[in-house]
């Protein structure tokens, strides 16, 4: 009897205190003995857009299994992305900066080589001695490649270890990752429209690409009728095995006792391209598609019927994820995980599907693409907490540290989270950035940055050719659809763009 | 006839990876640079370097696969196909392999601009550059075959690439010291 993939991890799971799908290093393995306090989980779904949540009050019915877990997690509403693409969001996210700070600026970049000390894993060593992580996003393991080698008690999964094929170069030449990352996406056909360096077996490469997306497509063809999930860097995965993955590690933490473990898991879905699983094709289909807005201008000129059908598959793919989500916490229930586990579940960043806009890479910074989910269940919670302070993917850090009874670090620009032990502002001033077209290493001359403060929500456009000094501002409790401009018109307007604008000429400063 | 003899003399082998070598690195080093005000944005100089060491190791495998693939069809082939006249015939069948591989490299965009029925267009597209290159590639083996003209032009071509390939598979060789020392050592 052959056994594939999938039905192995599941005996895994079943065996409870099975190895994890892959050996830890000898010395985590050794680190794993010292006791602590709960483990931690850190999961991130990649370009999880809250506004696309019926947890969050969005119109379908996308995320059912969150909104009954919820019960017992502190829920935070008005939780945003520092950037708008992984690497920016990623990098906010796990140190506790924002991109003008860790200068996570372009796609596929790194943060500054100085900083990598200043992350997650390194601040919480003393607690969680034993760390692992895993991402099916190239972009993401890119940091934490960056993160390892300031802090090698962190061990790294490869790509390939949760994905049904393998990328190939950047995982060879394991000892430089990011540079191997950009000689594989320069030399390869991956990129388009950017033509390969790699002029000759780019050629057998473009014909074997063809047949692994048609294999896939044939074997996957019940499950996946739209083609088997894959990520940016054309490697297919499925979902299933990783949320099995997950389970199989905590088990093993909880058979063994390994108290003091921590895990950051971050997967692709729901990113596009969108791939769910045949049974969540059905859903959304008579239900109203969400409303129309006017192209903004950055429009990507993408049509009304188009966005409605990527909005419809986006939103079936997250019925999919939380699904998945639902099907990881039941068994996490059953093995009892739960009650010595801290788990925190956001994204780096949302998914804009309107304005003729689709996608995330667009300066338009609109709630879809910057309101992610947050929450957070500690254990022996029993009753939902929902917190309706604006808060941002920079006081995740800081959070956990106070968690672990650490001091906070001073170069973060988070603050603990209000309800968990943190200050409740609600004028606090919380910021997301897009800064592609900027070098890591000069000013920030030309980007976007949205600042949320209070009600309302100031988006800056600044350096665009044609599009210089550009603002718009909404108060989002009267129109959270973005829909109605109070700028200039507006004192308040003006004061916040005065403000975002003497943020930015502050974080430059350094630069000048 | 023993197997070595069905293969051709090394100094051959080498100046038809030298042949290659020319057009494999004129299109890296044009790809790269043209991507380089992006490179600029993220990395330092020494890091741009370094990403440059992984396009010339791979221009480096290009250029062994090309040559070792026409030197291993010279040795399957019939004498009087290829190996009689090894180094015209093998040089221009590679150097029309690098022109139509860069050519190849905008066939989606060619599929592209018959129909947006992607699904429909690719495999027409494709057959028809396979088809392509199989229409110039016999006869212009045959033509190096028969035409002193051709078996002279080629011979001054390697020629005058020699110095300037060779440099370029120095730069390619150092590159591989470097990443063999950054990762395996």
């Amino acid at each position: 009897m052959r056994i594939n993939r999938r039905e192995f991890l599941k005996i895994l799971g079943l065996l409870g205190g099975a190895l994890p799908l892959i050996r830890p290093r000898p010395q985590a393995r050794l680190n794993a003995a010292t006791p602590g306090g709960p483990n931690l989980l850190l999961l991130v779904f990649d370009t999880f857009s809250a506004e696309h949540m019926s947890l969050y009050g969005y119109g379908r019915k996308t995320t059912p299994q969150l909104e009954r877990l919820s019960a017992r997690a502190t829920v935070f509403h008005e939780h945003y992305a520092g950037g708008n693409f992984t690497t920016a969001g990623t990098a906010s996210l796990l140190t506790g900066t924002y991109p003008w700070t860790h200068r996570g600026l372009q796609l596929s970049g790194s943060i500054l080589n100085p900083l990598k000390g200043n992350n997650l894993f390194a601040a919480l060593a003393s607690k969680y001695q034993f760390q692992q992580s895993y991402t099916h996003n190239p972009l993401a393991q890119i940091l934490l490649e960056q993160f390892r080698d300031a802090h090698p008690g962190l061990y790294l999964h490869p790509i390939h270890s949760l994905t049904v094929d393998d990328d190939r170069l950047a995982d060879f030449f394991k000892n430089d990752y990011e540079y191997a990352y950009w000689g594989e996406l320069i030399n390869r056909r991956l990129a388009e429209p950017v033509l390969p360096t790699n002029l000759i077996l780019s050629v057998p490469d473009y014909f074997f690409q063809l047949y692994r997306v048609m294999r896939y497509a044939r074997i996957y063809r019940e499950q996946f009728p739209h083609g088997l999930p894959i990520n940016s860097n054309g490697t297919f995965f499925v979902l299933d095995e990783a949320i099995d993955w997950i389970s199989t590690l905590f088990n093993t933490w909880q058979g063994g006792h390994a108290a003091g473990s921590l895990a950051y898991v971050h997967l692709f879905p729901p990113h596009e391209s969108y791939h769910p699983r045949r049974e969540f094709l059905q859903l959304f289909q008579d239900a109203q598609p969400p409303i129309a807005k006017p192209p903004h201008f950055f429009t990507e000129n993408y049509d009304q019927s188009f966005l409605d059908n990527q909005a419809t598959l986006y939103d079936q793919y997250i019925a999919y994820v939380d699904a998945e989500i639902g099907r990881l916490f039941a068994l996490f229930e059953q093995t009892g995980v739960l009650e010595n586990t801290i788990i925190v579940l956001t994204s780096d960043h949302g998914q804009l599907i309107e304005r003729g806009i689709h996608g995330h890479s667009t300066p338009v910074l609109y709630e879809p693409l910057t309101h992610i989910p947050l929450l957070i269940w500690q254990p022996g919670q029993q009753t939902r907490k929902d917190i309706y302070l604006p808060t941002s993917a920079v006081d995740i850090l800081p959070t956990l540290m106070h968690f672990s009874g650490n001091a906070l670090p001073t170069w973060g620009e988070g603050q603990v989270l209000p309800g968990l032990g943190g200050p409740e502002n609600a004028d606090r001033s919380i910021f997301t950035l897009e800064a592609k077209l900027n070098s890591k290493f000069k000013a920030i001359t030309i980007g976007t940055v949205a600042m949320r403060k209070g009600e309302h929500k100031l988006i800056h456009y600044f350096g665009y050719p044609g599009f210089d000094d550009q603002t718009e501002c909404f108060d989002l409790s009267v129109d959270p659809g973005e829909l109605n401009n109070l700028y200039p018109a507006s004192i308040l307007a003006r004061q916040l763009k005065e403000e975002a604008l003497a943020k930015i000429e502050t974080v430059n400063t350094p630069y000048r | 006839m023993g197997l070595s003899s069905r293969f051709p003399p090394r100094v051959e082998y080498l100046q038809l990876a030298l042949a290659v070598a020319l057009p494999i690195h004129i299109w890296a080093y044009l790809q790269f640079f043209s991507q380089a005000s992006s490179l600029v944005l993220r990395l330092t100089f020494l890091e741009i370097l370094h990403v440059l060491a992984y396009v010339l190791v791979s221009s480096l495998l290009d250029v062994l696969v090309l040559a070792g693939a026409l030197t291993l069809l010279a040795a399957m082939l019939p004498a009087r196909v290829m190996r009689n006249h090894f180094l015209a015939a093998s040089s221009l069948i590679g150097l029309w392999t690098c022109i139509w591989a860069a050519l190849f490299q905008f066939a989606d965009r060619v599929a592209i601009l018959f129909t947006k029925n992607a699904a429909f267009a690719y495999p027409i597209v494709l057959a028809v550059f396979i088809l392509i290159y199989f229409v110039v590639a016999l006869p212009g083996m045959n033509l190096a075959r028969s035409s002193s003209l051709i078996q002279k032009l080629v011979s001054a071509y390697i020629d005058r690439v020699t110095i300037l390939s060779g440099l370029f598979l120095l730069l390619d060789l150092l590159s591989l010291l470097i990443l063999i020392g950054l990762n395996l050592v």
